[in-house]
């Protein structure tokens, strides 16, 4: 079953330890971006792996493919051009929009690691979780969260 | 023939970034470093902070240095050791220093060193407030993390997430496992631990000192420590109440480069609270030693006086990590291990901790280092380079020293500066800036401020206290109060602009006032 990266916002203290997990992975380029609302939350920004991919259909080049059985989305670094047009495709703002190397940035779910991600295996506090669709339906991700104040939105 | 590459090997290591203690794999393959594994069979579960992710740059360097250098020139080892033991005659015109990135058998070694060539001017030259810590009467009675589950009410002095991302779990988790849980956090800006607490008080930048005090019962009458604060004395006083009260306290504490104005009276309230209420402390820090030498300004004060010819540095900091002393210094010859190739000094290439045996003291009390890592070809450790130098060691045995505050003249200071003070430049600590490796460092201003001084979000500023001048891009942010900035000093560039004094035999580096204009 495919398995994605899920966010426990009551967690995450802002560390940031997944975005230096996948640049020290990544020859110093991070696949997992950041967003700040200011003194309210910090959101780490990881790729959803959409079920019908924006950014997979808007390649010319089909240089993103989907593979069938886990669903990940993967781009094929000899086949990318850096046009950015999966970029601006992204519903989310997850692929960033400066190339690196003349390719675009698009996390793999570290496909490489049988562990899963780096990013959530190195999660300081363990806000980001590697989960299947039945473990995200158990969960009570923001149940906790008491957002009365801007601020002090915790319990 | 078919070659064949050999399959990843992956060594441990206890990460020596900070006093957390967390372990992590490293892997090598046949071209040297691949990268970071997250070993989940280690205490902190395969979790690492950005420093433990960055290890791979910082071991991987490019300015690592693995031949001695002279003059900004490569040499061999064989031309240091002659003159090296030509000024070991010279005893009493020597001082040694140690700063960070020693185990505590180096440390021990290096005092052994001092006793058998009679040098008695040996000292700290880690000059970081945290450093403070060790100086506590009892560090055996200090915390540890784990101690957090046990607790129903905890005060945070600074960002403590910052400090140690590590300890986010067990506070975290510590807070949303019982809504009674008191969370207390305390500092001058809105930071990434002061998001999860029961009760924020933002106190006036710089004002920690008083406020530490206050909190610990020091009656401080002719004090307004309202005003100075920012708090009023009733809230204090209540919150001291309810902590003594508390089941189990625990009071956590952080102390940050430039952040806070006169730590001498934090570490004097910490003291003191610990004292009196019996309650349990929590020091996080990044790095400790294990003796308490002396501290740097009793060397400065000879400097001054014309008294030392040589410097001898054992560490990987001091003294390129703090280019305002570098002026003061200027005349010495200074012999310094280091990691990192700098200007104009002899240099003698040093290996991290990571890449050595031993052990080092870390906030979970002493833990051994798995030496799996070998120091790049060149890179020498403490005993190596005696070895080489073919220095003798004596007995071991250090006087330990006690440091003498004066709280009158502590609180004096804060009292004028917080009258007196224009446009401050505050220091901040944020662990991915770490020496600029993951991000470079950013000023941080109020929206008033910024309007006022024709500044724009990511426009780059130019700041200039009388230490130097830098400049950074700016960021436009609510956090900060009006009338102070803030930055993060990781690199050596930033951290020239704060200035510095020496109360109380230590060298304190203080909110520095500053100008701030638009880069045309």
């Amino acid at each position: 079953m495919a398995r994605r990266i899920i966010l426990d916002l009551d967690l995450c203290c802002g560390c940031r330890s997944c975005e230096a997990a996948c640049r020290s992975a990544f020859k110093g380029e991070s696949r997992i971006r950041h967003g700040d609302i200011e003194n309210v939350a910090y959101l780490p920004l990881a790729c959803k792996h959409c079920k019908e991919a924006l950014c997979r259909i808007s390649c010319p080049v089909e240089a993103i493919k989907q593979e069938e059985k886990t669903g990940i989305v993967t781009r094929s670094s000899f086949r990318c051009i850096g046009c950015k047009s999966c970029s601006f495709a992204c519903p989310f703002g997850v692929i960033e929009a400066p190339l690196v190397r003349h390719i675009s940035q698009k996390c793999n779910l570290c496909d490489d690691r049988e562990e899963g991600p780096r990013c959530v295996s190195a999660c300081s506090s363990g806000a980001l979780q590697f989960l299947d669709d039945t473990e995200i339906r158990k969960l009570e991700i923001g149940v906790r969260m008491v957002s009365k104040d801007a601020f002090i939105r915790r319990r | 023939m078919n070659i064949r590459s050999s399959a990843p090997e992956i060594r441990r290591a206890l990460c020596t970034f900070c006093g957390y203690g967390c372990e992590f794999g490293i892997v090598f393959d046949d071209f040297g470093i691949k990268g970071v594994e997250y070993l989940k069979d280690t205490p902190n579960n395969g979790r690492l902070c950005p420093r433990g992710s960055a290890s791979i740059f910082y071991l991987n360097h490019p300015k690592r240095l693995y031949i001695p250098v002279v003059k900004d020139k490569y040499t061999e080892w064989e031309f240091i050791k002659k003159d090296f033991l030509n000024i070991l005659n010279e005893p009493d015109s020597i001082a040694v220093t140690i700063d960070k990135n020693l185990t505590i058998e180096e440390e021990l070694s290096v005092i052994g060193f001092c006793n058998k060539y009679n040098i008695k001017n040996i000292a700290s030259a880690y000059l970081e407030p945290e450093g403070m810590i060790g100086y506590l009467k009892d560090r055996n009675s200090l915390a540890s993390p784990d101690e957090i589950d046990t607790c129903d009410f905890i005060i945070v002095l600074g960002d403590v997430f910052n400090f140690a991302p590590m300890i986010s779990r067990n506070l975290i988790n510590w807070k949303l496992s019982d809504r009674k849980h008191r969370l207390v956090v305390i500092d001058s800006i809105h930071n990434h631990t002061s998001h999860f607490a029961t009760d924020f008080l933002k106190v006036k930048p710089g004002s920690e000192g008083i406020f530490m005090l206050k909190l610990a019962g020091e009656p401080l009458s002719k004090v307004n420590v309202e005003e100075i604060c920012g708090i009023p004395v009733a809230k204090i006083e209540a919150i001291a109440g309810d902590f003594n009260s508390a089941r189990n306290g625990l009071f956590i504490v952080t102390m940050a480069f430039a952040h806070i104005d006169e730590p001498q009276l934090v570490f004097e309230g910490i003291r003191k609270l610990s004292e009196e209420t019996k309650k349990r402390i929590l020091p996080v820090f990044e790095f400790l030693h294990h003796h308490r030498l002396k501290p740097f300004a009793t060397v400065l004060e000879l400097i001054r006086n014309n008294k030392l010819k040589y410097l001898i540095n054992f560490g990987e900091l001091f003294p390129f990590y703090y280019p305002q002393l570098l002026r003061e210094i200027s005349n010495l010859n200074i012999y310094s291990t280091s990691t990192i190739r700098f200007k104009d000094c002899v240099q003698l290439p040093f290996a991290l901790n990571m890449e050595k045996s031993g052990s080092v003291m870390t906030m979970w009390g002493v833990k051994k280092l798995y030496g799996e890592i070998q120091p790049p070809s060149g890179a020498k450790t403490i005993s190596e380079i005696f070895k080489i130098l073919e220095v003798e060691i004596a007995d071991t045995k250090s006087d330990e020293w006690k440091l003498k505050i004066d709280l009158k003249e502590g609180i004096q200071r804060i009292r004028e500066r917080v009258k007196k003070r224009g446009l401050t430049l505050f220091g901040e600590k944020i662990s991915f800036y770490y020496l600029g490796l993951l991000e470079k460092p950013v000023l941080k201003m109020n929206p008033l401020d910024a309007y006022e001084m024709g500044l724009n979000e990511n426009g780059l500023a130019t700041i200039e206290s009388r230490m130097g001048v830098a400049r950074l891009p700016v960021k436009i942010t609510n956090a900060v109060p009006q009338g102070a900035i803030f930055t993060q000093p990781e690199t050596p560039e930033v951290r020239r602009l704060f200035e510095y004094e020496i109360v109380d035999d230590l060298v304190n580096f203080i909110p520095t006032e500053v100008k701030v204009w638009q880069e045309e």
